[in-house]
């Protein structure tokens, strides 16, 4: 699984609810409800711990608008590193 | 993995034990907040013990840190005043060090580390608790400056504080992309300062509402970012569930050794009664509650001086510190029985203090939930 399939697998199974749903590259997480403030902090945690990155300096709430901005987030962290 | 401390953590362990020590003969205490004390806390130094010394701090790790509030907690027996002294620290200064820019450090951080100004956050209103997204106060953008209107309840330090952090929405239709949060002083244009609410206990630690009536910001005064409100609610949470808890580990290791000294005084049927398992057994509890405690409390150190995320490892300590914190309080008196419910003893005090723990900074039930949903199930 590439970077954006296990982040689409976490968003899915963990905090949307699982079987049945269905995001695509630039589904809006935050303006649709899809995703709340505690699942921000989860996915963050997740994010961090998955892909061995801090995320402090990115804490934008942009950066966790959708699925391609959450990974454009993870590939700036990875190359940076 | 290093469980001992080191030579500089010992030091300031004890340095503060015995500025503590010296306070407490110097001054009365009646309840009342003493200005005075602040600066003397602030000449000591532990009000910058983690801030860089480029702002006049002490630049130590957040470890020591941690170990320098448990001593606090531990020797300062006003716990009101130790509950200001970490609502200041933990939930506004260290929140403007960490996520402010240049502009807004250079501008309050000195002089938050001088004892200058002191510190509050006010987040809670009438009817948004621990649901942030039910907050009424409003920031309307005109020009170079926010316009806040709505007020802010149950707000720690309030009467006494110069600066605060305030959340309100910025945006209603963006979610959680909605909230911003703002620094905003007390001499700011349409700040009010409500009447202290009278509590049950932490009275050093006084609480009121705050009123904003068109209250103007400077943009330059948002912090951390518009829409960066709902991040900065669970940031300061984590912050919050852990440092200001040491406080409360070194609180409770005082009781349990109170109770020791008092256990081998009390004779009752011809022997002390720590010679009794029922009293015994409640102080080996408080003993297995204070290790387990500093278990999580100094992982939970190593962890954000590495830039670690501890939402949850915060919200376990946060829980099990408070509930055993009040249990201990509890069989602290029991264990003093009619000395224990008497004013003279101050056992009565310490309860009272204790139970405010059990709510503040989320409820115990509140918790519980962040836990479970942390889990992946």
């Amino acid at each position: 699984m590439d970077y954006k399939e296990i982040i689409k697998d976490y968003l899915i199974k963990n905090i949307m609810g699982g079987d049945g749903i269905d995001i695509n590259d630039d589904t809006e997480l935050i303006l649709n409800n899809l995703i709340d403030s505690l699942s921000v902090v989860r996915l963050l945690v997740f994010l961090e711990d998955t892909f061995d990155i801090s995320l402090d300096d990115q804490l934008d709430l942009a950066n966790f608008s959708s699925l391609n901005n959450i990974y454009a987030m993870i590939q700036r962290k990875k190359e940076a590193v | 993995m290093d469980f001992d401390l080191t030579k500089n953590q010992k030091l300031y362990r004890d340095g503060i034990i015995q500025f503590c020590k010296s306070l407490l003969q110097k001054y009365d205490f009646n309840g009342d907040f003493n200005r005075k004390i602040w600066r003397e806390f602030a000449d000591f130094g532990l009000l910058g013990l983690s801030i860089d010394s480029k702002y006049g701090g002490l630049g130590e790790d957040y470890l020591t840190s941690i170990i320098a509030m448990e001593a606090l907690g531990y020797a300062f027996k006003d716990n009101g005043f130790v509950f200001a002294i970490s609502n200041h620290l933990w939930v506004c200064q260290n929140l403007i060090y960490k996520y402010g820019n240049e502009n807004l450090k250079d501008k309050y951080i000195k002089d938050m580390i001088s004892g200058e100004l002191i510190g509050a956050y006010a987040l809670t209103e009438c009817n948004a608790g621990s649901d942030s997204f039910s907050i009424k106060t409003t920031a309307r953008k005109d020009n170079n400056t926010y316009i806040l209107n709505g007020s802010k309840m149950f707000i720690s330090n309030g009467p006494i504080a110069d600066v605060f952090i305030i959340i309100a929405v910025t945006d209603a239709k963006s979610k959680i992309g909605g909230l911003t949060a703002f620094v905003v002083e007390k001499s700011f244009k349409g700040l009010k300062i409500g009447n202290e609410i009278l509590k049950m206990g932490l009275h050093s630690c006084p609480m009121c509402e705050i009123i904003l009536d068109n209250c103007e910001v400077p943009c330059e005064n948002v912090l951390g970012g518009v829409g960066f409100g709902s991040n900065l609610i669970n940031l300061a949470l984590e912050w919050e569930r852990s440092f200001e808890f040491a406080s409360h580990i070194g609180v409770m290791e005082r009781l349990m050794e109170e109770c020791i000294v008092y256990s081998n005084q009390r004779v009752q049927f011809g022997k002390k009664i720590k010679e009794f398992q029922s009293v015994s057994n409640k102080i080996a509890d408080m003993k297995v509650s204070i290790e387990l405690s500093k278990l999580l409390l100094y992982k939970i150190g190593w962890m954000k001086d590495r830039n670690k995320r501890a939402f949850l490892e915060s919200s376990i300590l946060k829980l099990f510190v408070s509930e055993n914190y009040v249990k201990t309080a509890l069989d602290a008196l029991q264990i003093h029985g009619a000395y224990g419910y008497s004013k003279e003893f101050k056992l009565e005090e310490e309860l009272r203090d204790s139970i405010a723990s059990t709510i503040y900074s989320g409820t115990s039930e509140i918790q519980r939930n962040i836990i479970f949903s942390m889990l992946e199930t």
